[in-house]
């Protein structure tokens, strides 16, 4: 694997991501040993399939992981008290 | 879904009357896809908060629909809500009209102004702003070379500026928030690759929290970062992007000055 080529790779995808519409600057995406770590939280299931999608466009060829959490839209139970 | 209200339920009547409750979130980035996703939890708030403050990145790319749909989540809450845009807020170049929609659905969107709001007998004043980045204290960009340098700085500093002349305008309230979307301390950024924090806030922002003096700053857009930091002046800083609270909002209890005052040491 050619490791500039890599680096460009990484950098092609966080630039799609934030520029080509799915508008994900939060998502990590990290070369590791022997893989491509893409994580973060998304708003929804259909922007997680969305990003998958682009993920697997850009990222072909490379052995992928993926970690991609939803944003969890519970109310809290309880507050923090501040002094 | 049922766990909002047994979720408010157990926060229910902590502080109220006593204390000032501030819920607030950042980053929902919605679009029709997260339609509705919120409204439960935010329908439990007149239990739990006196105030919902959004800091910023209310939509996606900054769309008019996307805003229609913001503004659909947070219209007739039982509690008022005070809104700062982000940079996703401001994608699509037309952040007077996003401001426009969420002002049409009862919410108050600041930039470099303030509102007032009551809370129990409490007067809680929210000054507000987007900030932008810059850097922090000796590792930060200047107003100086090329003109998107200077432009780029001097963006940064009269946001600042207006963060500050907003939070003297509410000097005379009971407590204070300052209401950001780019952060105003390196605490609250703590996960984030270091080389990036000139893209996620400015100290000017701090600076400006501790010249003008608040009881709170409240922050987002860091969706890596930490809750919890504080100024250099001793003001704590809440990053409440919601990837970071992990929930609907964070609710914040303060107690106003006067009644710190005069409770027994």
């Amino acid at each position: 694997m050619n490791t500039s080529l890599l680096e460009y790779r990484i950098a092609g995808l966080q630039r799609r991501l934030a520029e080509d519409g799915t508008a994900e600057l939060g998502i990590r995406v990290e070369a590791r040993s022997g893989l491509v770590l893409v994580h973060g939280t998304v708003p929804s299931t259909a922007c997680r399939d969305e990003l998958l999608e682009v993920i697997a466009a850009e990222l072909d060829g490379l052995p992928v992981r993926t970690d991609i959490a939803l944003v969890e839209a519970l109310a809290p139970d309880h507050p923090e008290v501040l002094s | 879904m049922t766990a909002p209200e047994s979720a408010a339920g157990a926060a229910a009547d902590t502080g109220a009357g006593t204390a000032v409750r501030i819920a607030a979130v950042g980053d929902i980035h919605m679009g029709e896809e997260s339609r509705g996703l919120l409204r439960p939890a935010y329908e439990t708030l007149s239990g739990c908060a006196d105030v919902l403050l959004l800091a910023g990145d209310l939509t996606r790319h900054g769309t008019a629909d996307e805003a229609r749909v913001v503004a659909d989540e947070i219209a007739g809450l039982p509690v008022p809500v005070v809104a700062v845009l982000g940079n996703h807020d401001h994608h699509g170049d037309r952040p007077d009209e996003i401001a426009a929609i969420l002002r049409a659905s009862g919410a108050a969107v600041l930039e470099g102004t303030s509102t007032v709001v009551q809370a129990g007998p409490y007067r809680l004043g929210i000054a507000g702003s987007k900030g932008f980045g810059g850097g922090f204290a000796g590792r930060c960009g200047s107003d100086f070379g090329e003109a998107e340098m200077k432009s780029f700085i001097r963006y940064s500093r009269r946001l600042a500026d207006g963060l500050r002349d907003a939070l003297t305008e509410v000097a005379d309230c009971d407590v204070r928030v300052a209401l950001t979307h780019f952060s105003p301390v390196a605490d609250t950024l703590a996960g984030e690759p270091p080389e990036i924090y000139p893209f996620l806030g400015s100290y000017l922002l701090a600076e400006a929290v501790d010249d003008a003096g608040a009881d709170l700053a409240v922050h987002g857009h860091a969706h890596a970062g930490t809750e919890r930091g504080m100024t250099g002046g001793g003001v704590l800083v809440r990053n409440v992007a919601q990837p970071v609270i992990r929930r609907a909002f964070a609710v914040y209890e303060l107690h106003p000055r006067a009644a710190r005052q005069a409770a027994p040491a």
